[in-house]
């Protein structure tokens, strides 16, 4: 609730107030004047009325007074006190004159020391004087004066009568004088009314203001927690802990939906936060959360001066478990490894007080444990991960042969930062891979070295492919043994890098083979290599076959295929003579997946050898179950067939195995003449090697072809033309 | 019911003495400076007697007030004043003129009697009469029976001359009583508890009443002498009323407390109790005075 919103709803409170008061308060201040003239028309009349009636009262009074005055006097005949007395009347307040009349009505004393006026009658009637007589006061009223007339009486006797006189003159100026002050004290009061209504009115518009402003802030404070709490929530702060508003109307059904959007942001919140630090598919640790975890924990063992210990497990050849039976499958094995991998750690028999496990990486587990005594603790839990992960996985009735490579780092001596040791045993983890799988070392500083090297390579090479200018593609001539013609070319990388130098294919084909490098290497060179053959065909040069390395990862590789049939779009014709050859040992019998991309690859009209033919332990299967096209024997056996006879009989064998599956042959690694000559005996149809020809630039590639269509070619002069290359 | 039914008939009597106003008039008289306050006390009784006396050829009875001993007298002897309401010393007075005799002495709530009282200062050395020569004496006015004319008769009596001062300030004479009127019984006590007399008299009638006499004036006081009880007041009847007139009147006038009307009238006139027949000892008192005032010079009455 902003600010402006409680403003304007008391200001519109305040303002209906303040309007209904001011209407109020013009029609109050209206009927007051009005009321007002009205009391004051009703207090000059009453004044009237009452100074009337107030003079009419004293004047009676003062004519008793003089009645009674007067008995003593005028009983014992004294005219001198009843004139004194008449005298003292007369000069009385609104009393003008004083005299004394006889019985009968005639005046005896008019109070002045000569009696000018004895003897003369008042008027008085008979009635008048018996009226008088029962002690009633008499009063005249003419237009000037009023006249109070009064007995005088001893027991039932008559003897005077009194008569006051007072001019009507000073009732009215005694009345006028009122009511100037009455008018006076009307245009005050009107004036006193008016400015307590404006005051009252400022008042009024003040304390409904206040009022408003209070009621609008009790109204409007649920909405505003609720917005606050909205605004914490929005911000992501707040404690969640919201006051309950527990109410039946619309504010109580908002504050419900805000308690509602609060429970969900808090669980989101929760589960944020636990995504922040967990890995999802397993509920193990990140590794943002293995760091933190880390960090808690070493430093109680810097503080405390305690050893650990880090485990980097990486799962032996998952990518293919993954590439092969899909990433559900995948993901439900690392599930279950790591639940094999919680409990060995929970059930570890030792004082090690800090156990973190986490998946750090696709197939990459990292175990944290301390405090360790000795290494031999650490041997026995990289042991026991071992042993557990050992049996096979089975999931949906896939029995996933599972096996892992530990690197182990420990704390301090291997490093004393959570970085440090991560990077250190994951140096001895590759080390372990690459020295031989399902197995442990302990982190030795020279492991980083190698370690960095393959990292390095792999970012490089990445790198590499994108620009263009490092990689170089180099043809190594195979021969047709018999005619010593050109037949084909095998497709060789290699690379100029501009800080490494040139680096042999065995300094980085092992690595890029291995990682998902392998998929664009691959396309990069069958791309280069369709694109040569496209440019021989275009130069009406023999034709020859141009052999390809597939690497065995791009085998189980889904899209590969597809990957390769959009590279050959439109140039499916030149597809034929390209030799796809796959090393035999990466194969695996049973992998349908494997099967299908060759099959696949077979369908679009590539050819499909085997390289490295011999070395793998199962050929016979392989020819039987894999449509292949030739094999290349093994350089092994080649390179000794002069000196081993087992190597000639292998090589004598893998010959008549590939007839009985009508499979050709290359023979590689030719490096002697007598080797070849011994070959071209044996009847080996291609052959390819040292004493052949070197690897050779496209361009040069392109020469000897235009060299051997003028001349044909020479075994001998080949070899000759090639190294004069 | 008996006292509405008696006021009902005093207002039928009262109205039909109006009626009769021209008639022969019983008149009572009394001296007072205020007829005001004194007729309405007594015309119910002069009506009443004349309603008595209507065998007699009254028809309607009249209250005179008389501010002088002269127009009384003159009204006595032209036989229009009947009676006179009066005290001791004014019955004195009257009576030694002859125009009149007493007929009833009349009592008054509480009091049918009282005394005189000489009154000094408990620490002076006055103790009787005889100390007061020399002395200064406060009475209250010379109309006071009580405080005026019988304590300075029985002075004069004692054979001790009084001399009347002019001031207080004035020199006492050696050889006489000296005395001063103060106007009221409070002035005097007031004067002599400030002692600036040496003695004052009053009336035991007076003393007591605490209004008069605060209780710690009396305590500084000490009486040295106490007259004769006498009577509070005498009613008087024009010696030319026929005897038998006199002894109907007088025999009247005694019986009349015997019922509530005639004591209604009686509280009327003067809060009287009752009349009663003139004693012996009071015939002797007033004889006494008649006498001592024959030895006196005319007073300011006069």
């Amino acid at each position: 609730m902003s600010t402006s919103l409680k403003t304007s709803f008391a200001l519109t409170i305040s303002l209906v107030a303040f309007a209904v008061a001011l209407v109020l308060s013009m029609v109050l201040i209206s009927l007051s004047l009005s009321e007002n003239e009205a009391q004051a028309e009703r207090s000059l009349e009453a004044l009237e009325s009452s100074y009337q009636a107030q003079f009419e009262s004293s004047l009676i009074e003062a004519s008793r007074n003089l009645a009674e005055s007067l008995a003593n006097p005028l009983y014992f005949d004294d005219q001198q006190s009843i004139t004194e007395y008449l005298s003292i009347f007369a000069s009385g307040d609104n009393v003008t004159d004083a005299v004394l009349l006889d019985p009968n009505g005639n005046l005896l004393n008019d109070g002045s020391q000569f009696f000018v006026q004895f003897g003369m009658e008042s008027g008085l009637s008979n009635d008048q004087i018996s009226q008088l007589t029962s002690g009633e006061t008499l009063l005249q009223t003419s237009t000037n004066s009023v006249n109070a007339y009064h007995a005088v009486t001893i027991g039932q006797e008559l003897l005077g009568i009194v008569c006051l006189t007072s001019e009507r003159f000073q009732i009215n100026s005694a009345f006028q004088e009122a009511e100037a002050g009455i008018l006076e004290a009307s245009v005050d009061r009107r004036r006193f009314n008016l400015g307590v209504a404006i005051t009252t009115l400022v008042l009024l518009m003040i304390a409904s203001y206040y009022i408003a402003g209070k009621v609008a802030s009790a109204a409007l404070q649920p909405i505003d927690k609720l917005r606050e709490q909205a605004a914490a929530l929005g911000r992501g702060g707040g404690d969640h802990s919201l006051i309950k508003i527990d109410r039946e109307d619309e504010i109580g059904d908002l504050a419900k939906a805000v308690y509602s959007l609060a429970n969900d942001l808090e669980m989101q919140n929760q589960s944020v936060k636990f995504l922040a630090f967990h890995d999802p598919l397993t509920g193990l640790l990140n590794r943002t959360g293995f760091q933190n975890r880390m960090e808690e924990s070493l430093e109680v063992l810097n503080r405390d001066q305690l050893s650990g210990a880090l485990l980097f497990i990486d799962v032996d050849d998952f990518k293919e478990v993954n590439d092969s039976l899909g990433h559900d499958t995948g993901d439900r094995a690392i599930r279950a490894i790591s639940d094999r991998l919680r409990k060995t750690v929970s059930g570890l028999t030792s004082s090690a007080n800090f156990r973190h496990l986490a998946r750090i990486g696709g197939d990459e587990f990292a175990i944290f444990i301390a405090p360790v005594q000795t290494t031999a603790e650490i041997s026995v839990l990289a042991e026991d991960i071992l042993s557990a992960l050992s049996s096979p996985v089975i999931v949906e009735r896939e029995r996933i042969h599972t096996s892992a490579s530990i690197g182990i780092a420990n704390y301090p001596e291997d490093g004393e930062s959570t970085s440090t040791l991560l990077n250190n045993a994951d140096a001895a983890m590759y080390t372990s891979k690459h020295l031989g799988k399902g197995t442990y070392r302990f982190y030795e500083s020279e492991m980083n070295k190698s370690l960095f090297r393959s990292s390095t390579i792999k970012v490089e090479f990445q790198k590499a492919l994108r620009s263009e200018d490092e990689l170089e593609l180099l043809f190594q001539p195979i021969i047709d043994l018999a005619s010593g013609q050109l037949a084909a070319a095998e497709a060789l990388i290699r690379w100029n890098h501009p800080r490494l130098g040139y680096l042999s294919p065995e300094q980085f084909i092992a690595i890029v083979e291995h990682n998902e490098v392998a998929l664009p290497t691959d396309l990069w060179v069958l791309n280069k290599s369709l694109n040569l053959i496209e440019d021989l065909c275009v130069a009406d040069m023999q034709e020859i076959s141009i052999s390809v390395n597939i690497s065995a990862s791009n085998l189980v590789r889904k899209q590969f295929p597809a990957a390769v049939k959009k590279l050959t779009k439109n140039r499916e014709s030149l597809v034929s003579r390209i030799k796809l050859e796959i090393t035999e040992t990466f194969l695996h019998s049973d992998d349908d997946q494997v099967l299908g991309t060759m099959k696949k690859l077979r369908d679009m009209g590539f050819q499909i050898w085997l390289d490295d033919f011999g070395t793998g332990y199962s050929s016979l299967r392989h020819l039987k179950d894999f449509p292949i096209d030739g094999i290349k024997i093994d350089q092994t056996f080649i390179s000794s067939i002069m000196d081993s006879d087992n190597d000639r009989n292998m090589v004598s064998a893998l010959m008549a195995l590939a007839e009985a599956f009508s499979a050709e042959v290359v023979a590689e690694g030719i490096d002697r003449e007598d080797s070849l000559e011994t070959l071209r005996s044996w009847g080996v149809k291609y052959g390819q090697g040292m004493v052949i020809g070197e690897p050779v630039s496209p361009l040069r590639l392109v020469q000897i072809l235009g060299e051997e269509k003028s001349e044909p070619a020479k075994l001998v002069s080949l070899k000759d033309r090639l190294k004069t290359v | 019911m008996f006292l509405l039914s008696r006021a009902f008939l005093l207002i039928a009597f009262l109205a039909a003495s109006f009626t009769r106003a021209e008639a022969p008039l019983f008149e009572i008289g009394k001296f007072s400076l205020n007829p005001a306050k004194q007729i309405p006390q007594i015309q119910p009784m002069a009506d009443h007697v004349a309603g008595l006396m209507t065998n007699y050829g009254y028809e309607s009875g009249k209250a005179r007030i008389y501010n002088n001993f002269d127009s009384a007298r003159a009204a006595l002897a032209d036989g229009s004043l009947d009676m006179l309401t009066l005290s001791l010393y004014e019955a004195a007075q009257m009576i030694r003129d002859g125009e009149s005799e007493p007929l009833v002495i009349k009592r008054k709530n509480g009091l049918s009697e009282y005394s005189s009282l000489i009154v000094v200062d408990k620490d002076s050395d006055i103790y009787s009469l005889e100390d007061l020569v020399g002395k200064t004496i406060a009475f209250e006015d010379y109309g006071s029976t009580s405080a005026y004319f019988v304590p300075p008769m029985a002075i004069q009596q004692t054979g001790l001359t009084v001399a009347q001062m002019d001031q207080f300030q004035s020199a006492a004479d050696p050889n006489a009583v000296n005395f001063r009127y103060t106007g009221a019984e409070q002035n005097s006590s007031v004067l002599l508890f400030q002692e600036k007399v040496d003695a004052i008299a009053l009336s035991d009638f007076d003393w007591l009443k605490a209004d008069h006499v605060p209780i710690e004036q009396k305590e500084k006081f000490r009486i040295i002498w106490v007259s004769d009880a006498y009577p509070a007041a005498i009613e008087v009847i024009n010696s030319q009323i026929p005897s038998d007139q006199k002894v109907f009147l007088r025999d009247q006038l005694t019986h009349m407390h015997l019922d509530a009307f005639g004591r209604f009238l009686l509280d009327e006139y003067h809060e009287s109790s009752r009349f009663s027949l003139v004693t012996a000892e009071a015939a002797n008192q007033l004889q006494g005075l008649i006498k001592y005032l024959e030895k006196q010079p005319p007073s300011n009455l006069d």
